[in-house]
Order: C-alpha cells, then structure tokens, then sequence
C-alpha cells in the first residue's frame, strides 16, 4: 500500500465538504425525482475506486491536487454562506475528483457529476422528465468512460 | 509539506467563517407577509393549520397558508418566506413534478411590475391550474433561477442586495380553475407582497 495515499489535510477537508451535502444524501432517499442520484452517484466514484485500486497495488502514486481541493473548499465556503446547495455538490465532485491524476479527461469528469445531482433533473424536466434516468446515465458515462479505458490500459500495460 | 499547511490553514479559515456567518441574520420578510389580511371588502380568508409533516419542515419558517374566498370562488393561497431556511423553497414546477404532475401548458399572467407563471397540470384523470411567482416586494417574476442568484446574493452581501423573495402560490380550492383575472384583482394585498 502506497503509504501517501490518505493525506491528513485532504481527507479532512473531503469530510467537510461531504458534511455539507446531508441534503444530498436526504434527496436521494426522500425526492421521488432524485431516487437514482445515488446510483448514478456509485457509478460517478468507479474512477475513483479503480484508480486507488492501482494506487495500493503500486502501479500509479497518490497526489491529490492542491488547487482543485482548494477550489472544492472555496465552492463549498460559498455554498454554505450564500445557502445555495448546488455549490456544495460541485464542490464535493471537485473534491473527489482532486484525488485523480491531473488531464483532460478530469474536465469531463467533474462535468459530469452533474448526472447525480438535483439540478441535473430540475432542468431535464423542463424539457420531458421521461428522459430524466437515461440522461443521467449518459451525462455519468461521458465522464467515466475516458477513465475507465484509460485504467484498464495502465493495469494491462503493468502486468506485461 | 508545504502543501499540507496551505490545507490546513484553508480548512480552518473556512470553519470560522462557515461558523461565524450565523451570527449576522438577515432580516425575514415578515412585516410584508403582515400586511397581507385575511379579509377586505372583497374578499374574506381563513387560516389553515399545518399538519404534522408541515410543522417539522417549516419550523422557524415564516408562512402563510390560507384559503381566501373571493365572490363566489375559493382560492388556497400559499405564501413562503425562505429567510430563515431557503431549502424549504423549491421551485413549485419541480415539486409538481416530483408529484406525478405533467405540465399541459405555461402562460404568464401579468402583475404589477413584473408577471405570474399560470401552469396548467394534469396527472391521470385530474387536472388543475396553479399561478406562482416570487416577489421582493418590488417586482415580480415566475423564475426559480433568478430566485436563487437573488437569494444567494442576498446572503453573500449580508442583504444588502435587497429584500428576500417571497414565494406565492395560488390553486384552486376544491375546483380545478378560477378566473384568475378576477382573482388578482380583488385580493389587491397579494400584488404588493
């Protein structure tokens, strides 16, 4: 196990941020429209799971990106003095995804967490709400898609 | 290392600023929510009492649930101060929906400086018709964007971008429509919320 893979700092700011998204969390259970947000959700972290699934095995090292995380942090400071959630959620993506290696694919990757979030359906629905689950799954995969490829890639190019 | 002081210092500045934001309140919409009566020469109303489920998500909330009844239609009337806790105010066509409502048609009904959203819903065999805006007591719109850019600000400037938006909410009281011309025009409190 690569021993810099929890940083103190990062996983205690991952925690605040995460605090402040209890709405979130109480959405997915409780809002009809946001009842597949937590599987979306899962579906959104498989970067994250096969990316430290590399990191313990040693193929790849952990390095959490300061700017991002700081970015995250900032959001999350607004979305709490200025009470607007979506900013929370963003900056929980933004956390999250702070913990990948740094490339073009974590643009679409944080955009993409929008699939799992309230706002995705608030304006899906405007348009036709029948749609709503399949858009999310689309949203999700355009973000992790480039990843996963890219994993599988790495893992077989090691084991050669 | 360098990096993990930077961290630190971040996180611990954001808890005391997440922490001391609360002690500046903002000041509510009550007074304006006042000065809407529950009876004039044209109309009469009557409060209705939350149930259990309201109590525990509008505490501390200021709100206005009353039907009003006006000539010989009925109106309930729901008015929605998000000042002390702004998630309580959803934009209604997202909790239509949430609700198994489809929207058959949107028209705007014009107001005193600005203008109402008249949202025609049907789920099943039921159908109604529902007006809301939101006002800051200036003026009038039916958009939930502009309600959250309004609101986040009000809260980032500690208010001093103005007055909280109020949400107003007019259905039919046991009916499906109402002449809301005739509505607006005889319930003149409900323009000037």
């Amino acid at each position: 196990m690569n021993s810099k893979a929890f940083a103190l700092p990062e996983i205690g700011i991952l925690i605040y941020i995460t605090f402040q998204c209890t709405e979130l969390f109480n959405a997915w259970l409780k809002t009809p429209l946001e009842r597949y947000g937590w599987l979306i959700f899962v579906i959104w972290l498989l970067p994250l799971f096969f990316h430290y699934v590399r990191v313990f095995k040693g193929i790849v090292a952990h390095k959490a990106s300061t700017p991002l995380i700081l970015t995250a942090l900032g959001l999350s400071l607004i979305g709490s003095l200025g009470t607007l959630n979506t900013l929370h959620y963003t900056g929980l993506a933004m956390a999250l995804a702070s913990f990948l290696p740094p490339s073009w694919r974590l643009i679409s990757y944080v955009m993409s967490s929008v699939a799992w979030m309230p706002a995705f359906s608030w304006f899906v629905i405007k348009l036709n709400a029948e749609y709503l689950l399949p858009l999310r799954f689309a949203c999700v995969s355009f973000g992790i898609i480039p990843y996963i490829l890219q994993s599988f890639h790495e893992t077989i190019a090691h084991e050669r | 290392m360098k990096d993990k002081k930077v961290l630190w210092a971040a996180l611990a500045i954001v808890l005391v600023l997440g922490s001391l934001w609360q002690y500046f309140p903002l000041p509510d919409a009550k007074g304006r929510m006042d000065a809407l009566p529950l009876s004039g020469s044209t109309f009469s109303g009557e409060d209705v009492a939350l149930n259990s489920t309201e109590k525990t998500l509008f505490a501390g909330v200021n709100l206005i649930k009353r039907i009003y009844t006006i000539g010989a239609q009925k109106c309930f009337v729901t008015v929605l101060d998000g000042t002390r806790n702004k998630h309580v105010v959803h934009d209604p066509f997202y909790c239509f929906t949430g609700g198994g409502w489809h929207l058959e048609e949107r028209r705007q009904i014009p107001l005193l400086k600005g203008s109402a959203d008249l949202l025609v819903l049907s789920r099943d065999t039921q159908r109604k018709e529902v007006l809301v805006w939101f006002s800051d007591g200036q003026s009038r719109h039916s958009s939930a964007l502009r309600y959250f850019i309004q609101t986040t600000l009000r809260r980032l400037t500690l208010g001093v971008s103005g007055p909280e938006p109020l949400l107003v909410v007019i259905q039919p009281y046991q009916a499906t429509s109402l002449d809301w011309n005739a509505v607006i025009e005889n319930l003149p409190p409900l323009k000037d919320l």
